[in-house]
């Protein structure tokens, strides 16, 4: 039991600071409703919470004003948020003045001097600390308390937005699909209509030519039995004086250039 | 080139008798060469006009001589009055018919040669036309497809970040369900060691 009281005395001077002005004893507000989102009613822990009690003065600052929406937690922070912190922070839930909520105290139950030690050991370390900081118990289980709270009310404000943005999504994407056929199909009329335009001045010029050759073909008929082609005309080839003169010699090799013998 | 124009290209040799007295038995080609065609570039009528006497009067064949052309002489080679005749009683009756309207042979082969020339120069017109229209509805459909393409893609480009945009919404609503459960733990687990787990106010998670 003496290493017990040792470990007590350790903490209760580690977190005392007589001269801090904020320690001191305040009025706990256990349901701080008008400040925290009401958790889905569907969800039984929610339920399982007592039932809320009026703000009373001098109550902590980090409640948040009664005309402020549930749904504005989360707002702006994303849903894979890595810290839940900011979570917290833009809930307005902050420590308490004295520092001792439920984050310290969880650091002082994973102490590594209280590591291996039975439960209620840590728990009756931990306990002796908060006293000698004047905290109570029930400020740390407050502190707790708004951060589930905020939590419930993170995740409820996601959960929305993903209700909204999915059949926001799912809208556009249908006017999109809608958009896209209503374009293709406008297209693709003109297109067809510009081929069938096409089609019909090719398929119109086979006609024309058909009946061209038809037409030429009845012109020939009538004309050919009273005429003939003029047969070609031969010229006769008369040599020219100049070529018909015998080829002069070629001219004799410059000396000391003669052709080379076979 | 045509039959005709082939036929009559080194000018033509009168191969019937019943000329009248004088008349020439050999036509030079230069008798064929026409000038008289107007610019025959363009028609207005369209290719498929019911009938070319419209087109020989756009490209201004003047009428045939005394009415007598290459027209009138093959209805008369075909009437049925001498289709049971033999060639030579055809021919024959033509080249009557042709001396009682006093209009010579190579007037009508004439009229032949001016009529087919028009008749190219239709067929030409209608052939770059349709060239030209071919390659401008090309042109037109190549730029259609490339705005279909262009659209599409763009449209399914933004339908792809929503699905991407929701399905990340949905990935990270989960992951958030499981650290929010983690730090309802962290909570709980804190607090269980003061009060019990019925006076716990944060609940175990399920």
């Amino acid at each position: 039991m003496s290493a017990i009281n040792d470990l007590v005395r350790k903490f209760k001077k580690a977190v005392t600071d007589p001269d801090d002005p904020s320690r001191g004893k305040r009025h706990f507000d256990w349901e701080p409703a008008a400040a925290m989102p009401a958790p889905p009613a569907s969800r039984p822990q929610a339920e399982a919470a007592p039932p809320p009690a009026p703000a009373a003065e001098g109550s902590p600052n980090w409640k948040r004003g009664p005309s402020e929406a549930a749904s504005v937690v989360g707002t702006g922070v994303p849903a894979d948020v890595e810290d839940f912190g900011i979570v917290y922070k833009s809930a307005s839930v902050q420590p308490p003045g004295h520092g001792y909520g439920v984050d310290r105290v969880a650091a002082m139950l994973g102490h590594k001097s209280l590591a291996g030690l039975d439960k209620s050991v840590k728990a009756s370390a931990v306990l002796a600390a908060l006293d000698a900081a004047c905290v109570s118990l029930q400020e740390v289980v407050h502190d707790a308390l708004l951060r589930y709270k905020a939590l419930l009310a993170f995740e409820a404000a996601k959960e929305l937005e993903l209700l909204q943005v999915r059949p926001r999504s799912e809208r556009r994407m249908e006017e999109l699909k809608a958009s896209v056929d209503a374009f293709r199909t406008k297209k693709s009329a003109e297109v067809d209509a510009l081929t069938r335009e096409s089609a019909a001045a090719a398929a119109a010029l086979t006609r024309l030519e058909t009946r061209r050759r038809a037409e030429e073909e009845r012109f020939y008929r009538t004309i050919s039995p009273f005429v003939e082609s003029m047969p070609a005309r031969v010229i006769p080839m008369t040599p020219k004086p100049a070529e018909a003169a015998p080829a002069a010699p070629p001219p004799a090799a410059p000396p000391g250039k003669e052709e080379p013998k076979p | 080139m045509t039959r005709i124009t082939d036929l009559v290209a080194r000018g033509v040799r009168l191969a019937v008798g019943g000329q009248p007295a004088g008349a020439p038995a050999e036509v030079p080609a230069d008798f064929f060469q026409t000038s008289e065609l107007r610019g025959t570039t363009r028609f207005d009528l369209p290719a498929d006009a019911a009938d070319f006497s419209a087109v020989y009067e756009e490209a201004q064949v003047s009428a045939p001589f005394h009415g007598y052309g290459v027209d009138r002489m093959a209805e008369i080679l075909e009437s049925k009055r001498l289709a049971s005749l033999p060639r030579e009683v055809r021919v024959a009756a033509v080249m009557a018919s042709l001396e009682a309207a006093e209009v010579s042979l190579p007037q009508v082969i004439r009229d032949a040669v001016l009529r087919e020339r028009a008749l190219d120069a239709f067929v030409g017109a209608k052939q770059r036309e349709a060239d030209a229209l071919k390659q401008r509805n090309e042109a037109r459909v190549a730029v259609l497809r490339q705005e279909i393409e262009s659209f599409v893609g763009e449209k399914g480009r933004e339908i792809e970040g929503l699905k991407r945009a929701s399905d990340g919404a949905a990935g990270a609503f989960s992951q958030l369900q499981l650290r929010k459960r983690q730090e309802e733990e962290r909570l709980h687990a804190v607090l269980s060691h003061f009060v019990g787990d019925s006076e716990n106010p944060i609940p175990r998670p399920a």
